[in-house]
């Protein structure tokens, strides 16, 4: 079992759904939903953990950290406010390896406002 | 037929045993009133809590129904088995406490062998005495833990029929057959 697939099964039984259930919900084979569970597929694409997470009723915030850890890539939406944010967002998906420490704690700090806006 | 390890001796007096102490752990209420044994609810609930054992459905080869695994620790259920068993089918019911056995009677066993590298000594089934083959160990498991002695001695008494402990404990007719049939035997002997 992966780490993903222990929090699923963890925030799936702490809401009370069976396999079943859930496997039911998203329209999915149990036989998938049980693989992604014991680690034998990869996490789901992050709009389905949304949706798995509102039908559980939790945040998805830290699956969707622990997917991407998972599958070693972060996917980004890129349909933004503006086209500058837009190129931002894809210059930095293409630059990030060469930061530094102090020009990445420097975004850091940008993106750590924001996300208390 | 394949083949299977051969396990240390067990009695079905034993094992009957062994089945009623995992129901008094997990649904003590049981034994004060004949009633379905909730596997379905074992399976996903009390399996990983009470015995460490993870669940899973997948596909299984043709004619295999259930699984377990003693090495990755997990019981697995074919998709059929799985839904049939979440309908309080009898046969798939009896299956999943069948595997629940395995884990019980047999896991420890298999798994300290298998991870030191020491081999079993596997035969055929017709080989093997049945208080030593652990298919025959485990389809005594589950027949005790569907259908708990205690009950099916006070009911017999009382004139219920196969049929009707079918019905009482979501069994299929074949399983209180063999049960009642097994517990006649087994209180003749007692008696003799």
């Amino acid at each position: 079992m992966n780490e993903f697939g222990k929090r699923l099964r963890r925030d799936r039984e702490e809401a009370g759904l069976r396999l079943k259930d859930l496997a039911d919900a998203m329209q999915w084979s149990v036989v998938y939903l049980s693989d992604i569970e014991r680690g034998r597929r990869n996490p789901p694409l992050p709009e389905k953990i949304r949706e798995i997470y509102k039908l559980l009723g939790k945040e998805p915030h830290e699956a969707l950290n622990v997917a991407d850890v998972e599958k070693e890539r972060v996917e980004l939406g890129l349909v933004c406010k503006s086209q500058k944010i837009t190129e931002t967002a894809l210059l930095l998906a293409r630059s990030w390896d060469g930061l530094t420490d102090e020009e990445a704690e420097q975004i850091r700090q940008i993106l750590e406002k924001e996300k208390d806006k | 037929m394949g083949t299977v390890p051969i396990v240390p001796a067990l009695s079905c007096y034993k094992i009957g045993q062994v089945a009623e102490s995992l129901i008094k752990v997990a649904y003590p209420t049981l034994l004060q009133k004949p009633q379905p044994f909730p596997i379905d609810k074992f399976f996903e609930k009390d399996l990983p809590a009470l015995l460490g054992y993870d669940y899973a459905v997948q596909e299984l080869p043709h004619g295999i129904e259930g699984a377990t695994d003693p090495v990755e620790k997990e019981v697995v259920l074919s998709p059929d088995t799985y839904d049939l068993l979440l309908e309080g089918n009898g046969r798939a019911r009896f299956t999943a406490c069948h595997e629940i056995g395995h884990v019980i009677l047999h896991a420890r066993f298999l798994r300290e062998r298998l991870l030191d590298g020491r081999s079993t000594v596997k035969l055929h089934r017709s080989n093997i005495p049945p208080y030593k083959d652990p298919e025959y160990q485990a389809d005594a498991f589950a027949s005790a833990l569907l259908m708990p002695t205690i009950h099916v001695q006070n009911l017999l008494k009382r004139g219920v029929t196969s049929g009707n402990l079918a019905s009482i404990f979501r069994v299929s007719k074949q399983a209180a057959e063999v049960r009642v049939a097994k517990l006649n035997l087994f209180l003749k002997i007692k008696d003799y």
